[in-house]
Formats: structure tokens, C-alpha cells, sequence
């Protein structure tokens, strides 16, 4: 369970957003909305700890996250709105590369396949990916969802630049996360709710924030 | 499918792909190096063929030239990551990220200072060094260059995000380098004169064990609060 108590995120002088209360549970599915510039990524970074809120505090499973990094970020998948890709290094070995340093050791053959299921196809995954479109970076970086077994994604803007067969695949490799009791935190602007992505599921639960 | 996967066998991975990306950006890797030889070299053209004159220079020279050359590479270390996002993910990494930052700066080491340190011998001959020298001046540049690559990541990770770091680098952590280069140059000139040099060595050998505690503990720490 993902909690934050009263947190609050300033800039400058400027308060974005205070007292924010929110909690994630497995199933659940949190929807941040805002307008640009309303902090929605750094209310993720506060989430995933990379950025720390100005008050208030961010718990998993009842202790501060920052205390137990060693269980909290195996769990955690943090997609952000710059492409972790390494641009001279080609596809599949960026992504070896991100579930090494995640602690999952999956062999190549796997990374290769999921790429595939992806929509990229076998000469794509093999060039430097500074050839590669943003719609095809993007699901580079996506694909990890598909390979790691952290329990918490928290994915920013994940839809940007995929076209409609992506977004498609991106829906369902949320919904099987879902029923994996997996916790989901995304933002989107695309999006009004993510209602027909549950397919109904009396189990999973659609949580929004608007800042 | 999936096993998890030890500190030391992350450290190992970011470490290897340090190294390969550093073969593949040849220019930057290259740079550093053929900076080092050409500062070098300029000297001896610049005073002229003096030897015993060289000779006395020498240690200083290929010092200052390997101190330069490294404060120059110091640049990439983190800046690539920082801006692709991959820096994020190295913090939010299951493995410390001060491991991690100890296996970048081991493999920006064995980019630089290694070779720098390979390179000499064939510097140290245009100054007519004798062979009992050239060890010495090896022995202290494998022993002191790890220094200029722990402390002047200190250095990339607190500039990391401004604009003309490379310079804020050098005038942040030329002046920390000080006693690594008087310690470094007596060492070679004491052997030079056949006087005994180890103490230098042992006075070098701790200061290299305490930047590569420090190093890696305080570049963590900066590189945090450089993401905040």
C-alpha cells in the first residue's frame, strides 16, 4: 500500500499543490489530472522518491520509503517523461541494461520476444536508438512493463506518442497488471477517465486526482 | 525466468556499460588521452633540448598533463545520464547508488587514468627519465590517478545541470588536487636522484583511500540533490 500524508510541493515561492492525501492499494488504479504545469510530474518524482515534498510524507506499507529504498525500489517502476534510453545503444541492450539495474536478470531471447509483441519489429530493435521515432522509443521504454516484476508503476504521460495499436496494447498490459494486484499511478492528458480499461472488473478500482 | 541480482552484479553491469559506451564515444574517450600526450609533448619543444633541464621538469609536466587531461574527461561522467533520464533510474536502482557511483567512476578510471597511466613511460622517454623514474612516476600516476577520477566526480555531480560545468569542474577540484601532484612529482624526482621515495607512495596510497571512500559517498549525495 502506496500512502502520502499532507504532502505539499512547492516551487520557488509559488505552492503547486498542498495537504495532498492519497493512498494506492493493490488493484487500484490512480489517475492524476491537471493542467501543464500544475505538478503532476513532481508529484510522481515525490512518489517515487526522487524528489522530496516540502511537508508531509510518502509511505509504503506504513514506512517512509526513503527509509527502506532496499524493499521500495525493486517494487517500484518508475517511468518518467524524458525516455530512459541511452542513444548510441540499441534497444535491446537498454533495456537488459534498466532490468540489471532493477535486479532482474532476464535473459535476452525474452527481451527480444516482448519487443516484438511491442510492434517493433527485429531490424528496429538492433539500431542505436537516436534512429528510433518518439512512438518507437516510446514503446521501447514501455516494454519493461511487460518484463519487470515490480508490483508499483508509476508512469508518466505513458500514452504520448504511441498510435492507436500501442495505446491498445498499453491498455491491456495495464489491465493484466491490474489483475496481477499491481498498483498503477499514471498521468495522461488524453484521457478523460480510465473506466473501459478495467473491462468491468468489480475488483479494480479507478482512484482520480485533479490538481 | 528471473533471479534477483547482487550489488556487485549490477556494479559489474553499470561498470561494463560505462566501458563499452566510452569505446563507442572514441572522441571523448580519445580526447583526454591525446590532450595528455600533446601537453606533454609541447614542453620539450617549447624550452628546447636541454636535458638536464627537462629531466628536472619532467615529473611536473607529465603530472599537470595527466591532472588537466583527467579534469577534462570529468565532464561526461554524468552529464549523458543525467539528461536522458538514465541517472533516475540508476537512483532508483534496488543497488545503492553509491555502488553504483563507485563502478561509473572505476570504469571512467580505467578510460582515462589507465591509459594516461600506460601512456607515460613512452612521454617520460622524451625527457630522458631513467628506467628506476619511469617506474616510480608509474607507480605514483596508477596510485594517484584514481584520486583525480573520485574527487572530480565530486565535482561533475555537484555542477551537474549548469551550464559550462567543465570549467566549474577544474576551478572546483584543481585546487584539492594539490598535494596529490607535490606528493606525486617528489616521489618521481627522489627516485630520479636515487633518494628513497616510499614515503611519498604510503602518503599517497591514503590519500587514494580516502577520496575512494569519500568520493563515491559524497557524489551520491550530490547527485540526489542535484535531481530534487
Amino acid at each position: 500500500m502506496l500512502r502520502s500524508h499532507q504532502i505539499s510541493c512547492q516551487r520557488g515561492k509559488n505552492i503547486l499543490w498542498e495537504s495532498l492525501d492519497l493512498e494506492v492499494g493493490p488493484g487500484e488504479l490512480l489517475f492524476i489530472k491537471g493542467a501543464n504545469g500544475q505538478g503532476k510530474s513532481s508529484l510522481l518524482r515525490i512518489l517515487a522518491g526522487l524528489a522530496t515534498p516540502n511537508s508531509g510524507s510518502v509511505t509504503w506499507d506504513h514506512v517512509l520509503i526513503q527509509k527502506i529504498t532496499d524493499t521500495y525500489h525493486p517494487n517500484l517502476l518508475y517511468l518518467g517523461h524524458t525516455i530512459a534510453l541511452q542513444s548510441e545503444m540499441s534497444a535491446i541492450a537498454n533495456l537488459q541494461f534498466l532490468l540489471r539495474i532493477h535486479g532482474h536478470n532476464i535473459p535476452q531471447q525474452a527481451i527480444h520476444n516482448k519487443l516484438l509483441e511491442w510492434g517493433l519489429s527485429h531490424k528496429t530493435i538492433q539500431l542505436p536508438t537516436r534512429l528510433l521515432s518518439q512512438g518507437q522509443k516510446q514503446r521501447v521504454a514501455l516494454t519493461q512493463l511487460s518484463l519487470s516484476q515490480s508490483s508499483l508503476w508509476i508512469l508518466d504521460e505513458p500514452f504520448n506518442g504511441l498510435d492507436q495499436i500501442g495505446t491498445e496494447h498499453l491498455y491491456q498490459t495495464m489491465l493484466h497488471h491490474l489483475q496481477n494486484k499491481g498498483f498503477l499511478i499514471l498521468t495522461s492528458h488524453l484521457h478523460q477517465n480510465f473506466q473501459h480499461v478495467l473491462a468491468n472488473d468489480p475488483a479494480l478500482q479507478e482512484k482520480i486526482i485533479t490538481l | 525466468m528471473t533471479g534477483q541480482l547482487s550489488t556487485i552484479e549490477v556494479m559489474q553491469t553499470v561498470f561494463l556499460r560505462d566501458l563499452h559506451l566510452a569505446i563507442k564515444q572514441k572522441t571523448d574517450t580519445l580526447g583526454a588521452v591525446f590532450f595528455f600526450a600533446l601537453v606533454a609533448s609541447l614542453f620539450p619543444l617549447a624550452i628546447g633540448s636541454e636535458l638536464l633541464l627537462l629531466k628536472q621538469i619532467a615529473p611536473g609536466i607529465i603530472w599537470v598533463s595527466a591532472l588537466l587531461a583527467s579534469m577534462l574527461s570529468m565532464n561526461r561522467l554524468y552529464t549523458n545520464d543525467f539528461n536522458d533520464g538514465t541517472l533516475e533510474q540508476l537512483t532508483l536502482s534496488a543497488c545503492p547508488l553509491e555502488f553504483i557511483v563507485l563502478a561509473k567512476i572505476l570504469a571512467h578510471w580505467t578510460t582515462t587514468g589507465f591509459v594516461l597511466l600506460l601512456l607515460s613511460p613512452i612521454l617520460a622517454i622524451q625527457f630522458d627519465l631513467s628506467p628506476l623514474a619511469i617506474s616510480t612516476l608509474m607507480l605514483t600516476l596508477l596510485i594517484g590517478t584514481p584520486v583525480l577520477s573520485f574527487l572530480g566526480s565530486i565535482g561533475a555531480a555537484l555542477s551537474l545541470g549548469l551550464q559550462s560545468a567543465g570549467a566549474l569542474i577544474s576551478l572546483m577540484i584543481l585546487p584539492l588536487l594539490i598535494p596529490i601532484l607535490i606528493l606525486g612529482t617528489l616521489a618521481v624526482d627522489a627516485a630520479s636522484t636515487n633518494m628513497p621515495f616510499s614515503v611519498y607512495l604510503y602518503l599517497l596510497l591514503a590519500l587514494s583511500v580516502l577520496a575512494s571512500f569519500f568520493g563515491p559517498l559524497a557524489s551520491a549525495f550530490a547527485l540526489r540533490i542535484a535531481q530534487e
